[in-house]
């Protein structure tokens, strides 16, 4: 292995982007553009170079790992930046119900939002993770169909899970109930709406994994990528186990 | 790490089920903080399993599991804070 493969400009470029692109909160919308060019420029080359296997890092073996040791560094990536979006949705959740908590006047469980649509969207996402699951068990032990059918499958539900929500708020914009509805409408829209857009980033992610399994690019031995993806939807999917009740069941 | 196929099935089978039980405790006629601590027990105990199987933190390192303490401990300032305001 070239020692070049340790050290790649992706990340830095990446952070650059996302850094640019805030600025245009207060910039306006030149920053927006020129960080989000530099934003998808940096992913599409981290992609690239992951595609075709030009990033793959050895731990270094006399290296000081504690308290992580056997953790890949990209997974401790992962969980790092999955701590940051329990912080991110507990904070929607926990001004959800401290709003909730001080009304006086909320609509009832199953008055404005259907608990049918609800359970069948919770339905979907609990078997997208399952069929997530079996498909990363299937590579582990090198079975490449088993991924690729996994991996079709959890995309397919994750699609139907969107087409569900947006029929969902389709009906409910029809009946007047909008994001101009007070802070029922308010934090249904925000809280289901930052959830929906976490699925459609997943959809990404899924539709990235299953070109690269179509070419053979998981092995037995090579499947970080897919169990650190598979780290993140499983994490939308506990999102939607609070964001379910909290929003439709109770009254 | 144990992944087997039969143990994510019950894993499902066992979400599956908590989510039925959910609604249909909602649909119950029941005092509001007994419905709201049984619904949310569920829903604890829901995201428990995924966590613990599907992203199977049971088999992972103490260490990387005490990531989930950080957040919580700030949720709980945010949440603290706010019940003061």
């Amino acid at each position: 292995m070239k020692e070049e493969a340790n050290q790649s400009s992706r990340p830095f470029i990446v952070g650059l982007g996302l850094g640019i692109l805030l600025l245009g909160l207060a910039l306006g919308l030149v920053a927006y553009v020129l960080g989000a060019v530099v934003l998808i420029a940096g992913l599409g080359g981290w992609l690239r170079d992951d595609f075709y296997g030009r990033f793959k890092v050895e731990e270094e073996a006399g290296g000081e790992q504690w308290p992580f040791e056997g953790v890949g560094r990209v997974k401790l990536g992962m969980w790092l930046f999955l701590a940051s979006e329990t912080i991110l949705f507990g904070v929607i959740l926990a001004s959800y119900a401290m709003v909730r908590m001080k009304s006086q006047d909320w609509p009832a469980a199953g008055e404005i939002l259907s608990i049918s649509h609800g359970t069948i969207n919770t339905f979907i996402l609990l078997t997208s993770s399952f069929t997530l699951v079996l498909g990363l068990a299937a590579i582990r032990d090198g079975n490449q169909r088993g991924l690729k059918a996994g991996l079709l499958l959890t995309a397919a539900l994750g699609a139907l899970f969107l087409v569900n929500k947006a029929t969902e708020w389709s009906e409910l914009f029809s009946r007047g109930f909008t994001f101009q509805s007070g802070l029922p409408g308010s934090t249904y829209y925000l809280t289901t709406g930052l959830h929906g857009l976490h699925v459609f980033a997943g959809l990404l992610g899924l539709a990235y994994l299953s070109t690269k399994a179509f070419r053979g690019g998981f092995t037995a031995e090579n499947h970080d990528t897919v169990e650190n993806f598979a780290l993140y939807w499983h994490f939308v999917d506990i999102a939607w186990v609070f964001i379910f009740p909290l929003f439709y069941l109770i009254a | 790490m144990d992944m087997k196929p039969r143990i994510y099935a019950g894993v499902f089978g066992a979400l599956a089920t908590a989510t039925l039980i959910e609604v249909g405790i909602a649909n119950m006629t029941i005092a509001r903080a007994t419905l709201t601590s049984a619904i949310l027990a569920f829903a604890s105990f829901k995201g428990l399993l995924i966590a613990m199987y599907y992203m199977h933190l049971r088999y992972e390192r103490r260490s990387v599991a005490a990531f989930a303490i950080p957040p919580v401990i700030l949720l709980l300032l945010l949440l603290f804070a706010m019940s003061l305001g």
